[in-house]
């Protein structure tokens, strides 16, 4: 539930965004809606176009063509973007620094106190380290303290590249009950990765960029329906098992010790099974692989399809 | 503007730089200072520099050493300020804080003049104690009492502010790190000085370009010369020194804005 004095999520807008590094192109006309109240996955194997994505969002990249709007405006004419928008692009520090300094130095434009400093440091979990010098940081740590300073002016929108990069798989988990807390409360959260596994529990939509074009957006769940899913199945008979399933269409394959439906779901295969009357020993419904069927849609095996994330809209998004 | 500058202050003191600068320029300039005191009471058939003018002009350019021969502290760090920022590519969180990089310049150049000035204090203060600890060891007047030496005193720690902005001009202007360096301790270190001396052996017509090097007029600023006390080059009015510093501060600054700040951050 949104918490009253939770600041409001904006959506973030890109049309036709498009920028060119001398021969490449490395963001190619993307238009993307990146809603509140969820967590947003950009995703997309390295040199994508993620990053580039987010330097044009943030100021940081003029862009050739089109634009990246947080609610109606441009970042660089929000005043005082750190209250609005919270982003970490890169875990960079000064190696001299200590971490309560480094955000300290953040604390001027984003008007937060000491206390709140403090408070970001514990919400991290880098109380203990507050003191101690930024260069003698893992990358974990340093995720975490760009975390910090991402939540320092309490944003109720959250850009944050790669976030996961260097987490162990204990601080992935803790990440990811952090950023589904924070879009529940109606923030808009967008994370990029170039492994879905590492973000496949925290996002609600997922958005995938290949080669710079848009190539993928939807719910997680409607890309898990685009997985190719299959039926592992064993019985008696098995050729007339074959010949019911050529009949419907379907395709049954020999698979290392055992043979797999694709094309249909489970309770499809069972029901024509029974309808034949044949008799079925084993009826499986083998998980859809969603990383690799976010390697072939990258990669243009599967074609993906681009809609309107207000499509995968739910309660969570109306709340905000 | 208020936040950008309390910004890049907090930046400057949160690492150790500043004060192991403060206090080599203290140590640098009075262990100089104490030596060139002790050289200007010897004549110069024993080996000593007696200096031209007589004692307030040598106790004048002995106060004022810093601006002579400590600039490069103000000014290093003054670079560095920038190319820190590029070095270790925090530049990012600093202009996501601060979308608007003429304000990232212009608060790096305020808060650079007060460092400058803050060194400049660390290297007069040396060369004060030091100097007039030697003069008084040689049985020489220190002229502490004259209030001219104290105008060059404190125009030496302006001359040195304009320094630290000086840096930060340049270092906008070549923000690679090493390349800025480079370039700055060649120019001053090097290049500057022989082009001033050979400039004013050349005579007048070249002597009047080798007034308007920073160094030159940094000097001018404060009314005090090494060069000129060695009778190496006349100087720039006073005003017109700091008008020169001021124009290769705001110059650099201007064109590092233009050309280097101008491009994407990536």
């Amino acid at each position: 539930m949104p918490t009253p004095n939770t600041p409001p999520g904006m959506p973030i807008r890109f049309r036709g965004l498009t920028k060119t590094f001398g021969p490449v192109r490395a963001v190619d006309g993307v238009d993307l809606d990146v809603l509140p109240g969820r967590v947003t996955g950009l995703l997309g194997p390295n040199g994508s176009g993620k990053t580039t994505m987010l330097r044009m969002l943030l100021g940081l990249v003029r862009p050739d063509a089109g634009s990246a709007m947080i609610g109606d405006r441009p970042y660089v004419s929000i005043p005082r973007p750190g209250t609005v928008v919270g982003a970490s692009l890169e875990a960079s520090f000064h190696p001299g620094r200590k971490a309560v300094d480094h955000l300290l130095t953040l604390a001027p434009a984003i008007g937060a106190s000491r206390a709140r400093v403090d408070e970001v440091l514990g919400l991290v979990g880098l109380s203990d380290a507050a003191g101690r010098r930024v260069g003698g940081f893992s990358l974990g740590m340093r995720q975490r303290l760009g975390l910090a300073g991402t939540l320092l002016g309490d944003p109720g929108v959250l850009v944050l590249d790669e976030p996961a990069n260097g987490l162990d798989p204990q601080g992935i988990l803790w990440l990811r009950d952090l950023l589904r807390h924070l879009a529940r409360e109606g923030r808009t959260v967008l994370v990029s990765s170039h492994i879905l596994a590492e973000v496949q529990a925290t996002v609600d939509d997922v958005a995938v960029l290949s080669r710079g074009s848009l190539v993928h957006a939807s719910s997680l769940a409607e890309m898990v329906h685009l997985a190719d899913s299959h039926v592992r199945v064993a019985g008696p008979d098995m050729e007339a098992l074959a010949r019911l399933v050529t009949e419907r269409g379907w395709v049954l394959e020999d698979v290392a010790g055992g043979w797999v439906v694709r094309g249909a779901k489970a309770p499809e295969v069972g029901a024509a099974a029974f309808a034949a009357g044949l008799e079925l020993h084993a009826l499986e419904s083998v998980g859809a692989n969603l990383e690799e069927t976010f390697l072939r849609i990258v990669s243009g095996e599967v074609p993906g399809s681009v809609r309107a994330l207000e499509d995968g809209r739910d309660a969570a998004g109306a709340a905000a | 503007m208020r936040a950008a500058l309390v910004s890049e202050f907090r930046k400057t003191v949160s690492t150790p730089l500043w004060w192991v600068l403060g206090l080599t320029a203290f140590g640098y300039m009075a262990m100089t200072a104490g030596l060139l005191g002790f050289a200007t009471t010897m004549p110069v058939e024993q080996g000593g520099m007696e200096m031209t003018g007589g004692g307030v002009d040598v106790a004048r350019s002995l106060y004022s050493l810093p601006v002579s021969l400590g600039y490069v502290f103000p000014l290093v760090t003054g670079a560095l300020a920038v190319t820190t920022e590029f070095r270790h590519r925090t530049l990012t969180a600093t202009l996501l804080a601060e979308p608007n990089r003429t304000t990232v310049i212009a608060s790096k150049l305020v808060v650079q003049g007060g460092v400058g000035a803050f060194l400049g204090l660390c290297g007069v203060a040396g060369a004060m104690v030091a100097a007039a600890g030697a003069l008084v060891i040689a049985g020489e007047p220190t002229m502490l009492g004259e209030p001219s030496v104290w105008g060059t005193a404190a125009l030496a720690v302006v001359a040195l502010a304009l320094w630290g902005m000086v840096g930060v001009g340049f270092g906008a202007l070549v923000p690679n790190q090493v390349a800025s360096i480079v370039l700055i301790l060649a120019f001053t270190q090097l290049i500057e000085p022989l082009l001033r001396i050979g400039l004013a052996l050349l005579g007048d017509g070249f002597a009047q370009v080798g007034l308007y090097f920073p160094g030159a007029a940094a000097e001018a600023l404060s009314g005090a010369s090494l060069y000129s006390s060695i009778g190496a080059a006349e100087l720039l009015p006073q005003w017109a020194g700091g008008v020169v510093m001021t124009a290769y501060a705001l110059g650099f600054a201007l064109l590092g804005r233009l050309l280097t700040f101008r491009r994407d951050v990536t």
